[in-house]
């Protein structure tokens, strides 16, 4: 689109650059001043309004909340614990890099996704995706991990076995309305238990910040799901 | 006399009138300066080679685990991907069969785009169609994308408009025909700068709501995110000791609201680039969020002024 002096493409850019600056206004105001009441509350209705239209079409922006409203450490990593007849296949497996203890040799096999504090710069780079997907997995539904427990079966089994269901969790952690309900009809021939382990950061009670060494981590694992496959 | 009032009151509202046209042309004509005369169309190829090479990488990065990622043989099926965004963010991908073939494919062809972005070979459709392209894979698999996404997008989505070719442009070099955009045409690196000015302005103001970026001690805790903090050495005492903790924390906080701000006061604009500059190099430095940094000094391009191009084509 060539720009001429008083033509129709003047107007043009006129009203796209009005209508994307007036989204990316609305759009980017911080949750935290949009929403509740006073003069901001007008904003947040706008933005509720538009975001719905600006979805579909890839025009939404970001919470940019880098490290804010506070930054959230969230050193954590993924365990899935194999038992059931299959397992034993999974015995010589190597292990993945960045994982945290050895491999134990009895039932059952357990595996852990990196713990990324260990990983090097140069395969932080290349693995950005997967460090973000750690992070968020536990964000969403049950139906999400679902799918990472079934890749995980298909990495190793290729097409041998299928879901058969999830065995309801005696922690009630998660939502299991979405969840696949049990084949109790077919053999269970591996069953995985997934679950999400987070180094929590211990403060000081008097409110001092420890040196690395002195810094006391509180390990957290949380089970998100127990699925039964098989073939 | 009550003929007289009316005479009086109209005149009184063609004076108003008067005065409002006047008002309003005088901002259309300074709306005018500030899109059509301001900006200089040879920034637009210097975006398109900065953002057409961290394209490339980003592309590449997709690629290299693709089938793991947007594929029904990955970690998220397509249909529980749709059940996920209950159908609010479009993707072409949903049209197609997402067997790895299909994905492979669909990112060659992202991978092909972004390389002739970057040479300028037709480069406004290459970007229309890398922000399709882009749109939909990000809306394949939303749990790995972030805030970089978004820029990424919303960058290529105003190089559209942009006369990318201007300047260093294989096509235009091959077929010999030199650029003609003038100033009017590069309007959407107001776009561009509004974008920019958007996320320092929404990044710092998020940050003012959080009580340990007002208390000092932010950066404590950033330094113990393992996962992303600690990409090359720094000394441990600079996150140990509460007065250096809090100088650095104020410092950030304060660099970030200044930003928005200084980068519109054509007197204060050097200084903010600078620091903006500085800001991202020390996070690049210290920290791993792949491009995040990198599209952030890219996008700051969009504020400079080139004065080759003033004196030799303009």
């Amino acid at each position: 689109m060539r720009i001429h002096k008083s033509s129709a493409g003047r107007t043009t850019a006129k009203l796209i650059f009005a209508a994307c600056s007036v989204i990316i206004a609305i759009d980017t105001v911080p949750l935290a001043m949009s929403s509740g009441s006073g003069p901001f509350s007008f904003i947040h209705l706008m933005k509720s309004t538009i975001r719905p239209s600006l979805r579909p079409i890839g025009l939404w922006q970001a919470e940019w909340r880098l490290f804010a409203p506070d930054p959230v450490i969230s050193n954590c990593w993924w365990t899935i614990e194999a038992t059931g007849a299959m397992s034993k296949e999974l015995q010589n497996e190597p292990r993945p890099a960045g994982q945290q203890s050895p491999q134990r040799q009895e039932s059952p096999f357990s595996w852990n996704s990196p713990f990324w504090g260990e990983v090097g710069p140069a395969e932080k780079f290349f693995k950005r995706r997967h460090i973000a997907y750690s992070r968020r997995l536990s964000e969403f539904p049950v139906a999400v991990i679902e799918d990472f427990a079934d890749c995980w079966v298909r990495e190793r089994f290729g097409n041998r076995l299928h879901a058969l269901g999830n065995v309801p969790l005696e922690n009630g952690l998660i939502e299991n309305a979405t969840a696949d309900v049990l084949d109790d009809s077919e053999p269970c021939l591996l069953e995985l238990n997934v679950f999400r382990n987070e180094l929590k950061l211990a403060l000081p009670d008097d409110g001092s910040l420890p040196t690395r060494e002195e810094t006391v981590w509180l390990s957290v694992t949380e089970k998100y799901l127990r699925r039964r496959y098989g073939q | 006399m009550a003929f007289r009032d009316g005479e009086v009151l109209a005149a009184k509202v063609r004076s108003v009138t008067s005065i409002v046209k006047r008002s309003l042309s005088a901002v259309d004509t300074a709306f005018d300066r500030f899109l059509f005369a301001s900006c200089q169309p040879v920034i637009g190829s210097m975006l398109r080679i900065a953002i057409g090479i961290l394209l490339c990488i980003y592309a590449y990065n997709w690629w290299l685990d693709g089938t793991h990622w947007f594929s029904d043989a990955g970690v998220l099926r397509g249909t529980t991907s749709s059940k996920l965004l209950n159908g609010e963010f479009k993707s072409l991908l949903v049209l197609l069969p997402q067997t790895p073939a299909v994905i492979q494919a669909g990112l060659l062809l992202l991978m092909t785009q972004s390389v002739l972005l970057l040479l300028g070979v037709w480069s406004r459709f290459q970007a229309a169609c890398v922000f399709v392209l882009l749109t939909s894979f990000q809306h394949r698999n939303v749990l790995i994308v972030d805030g970089q996404d978004t820029v990424m997008r919303w960058f290529v989505f105003i190089m559209i408009f942009l006369p990318l070719d201007h300047r260093w442009s294989l096509a235009r070099a091959i077929r010999g025909i030199p650029s003609l955009a003038t100033q009017a045409d590069a309007w959407a690196l107001r776009l561009l700068q509004v974008e920019m000015t958007a996320i320092y302005f929404s990044s710092a103001f998020t940050k003012v709501a959080g009580h340990t970026w007002r208390d000092g001690t932010a950066l404590f805790y950033v330094a113990r995110s393992d996962d992303v903090f600690g990409r090359f050495w720094l000394p441990d005492a600079l996150f140990e000791s509460p007065g250096i903790v809090k100088l650095c924390t104020w410092t950030v906080l304060a660099v970030e609201i200044f930003i928005p701000f200084g980068l519109w006061i054509p007197r204060l604009r050097p200084v903010a680039l600078m620091m903006a500059i500085a800001l991202h190099l020390a996070i690049e430095y210290s920290m791993n969020l792949f491009l995040f940094e990198w599209l952030m000094i890219a996008g700051l391009i969009s504020f400079i002024t080139v004065r080759y191009e003033a004196a030799t084509s303009e």
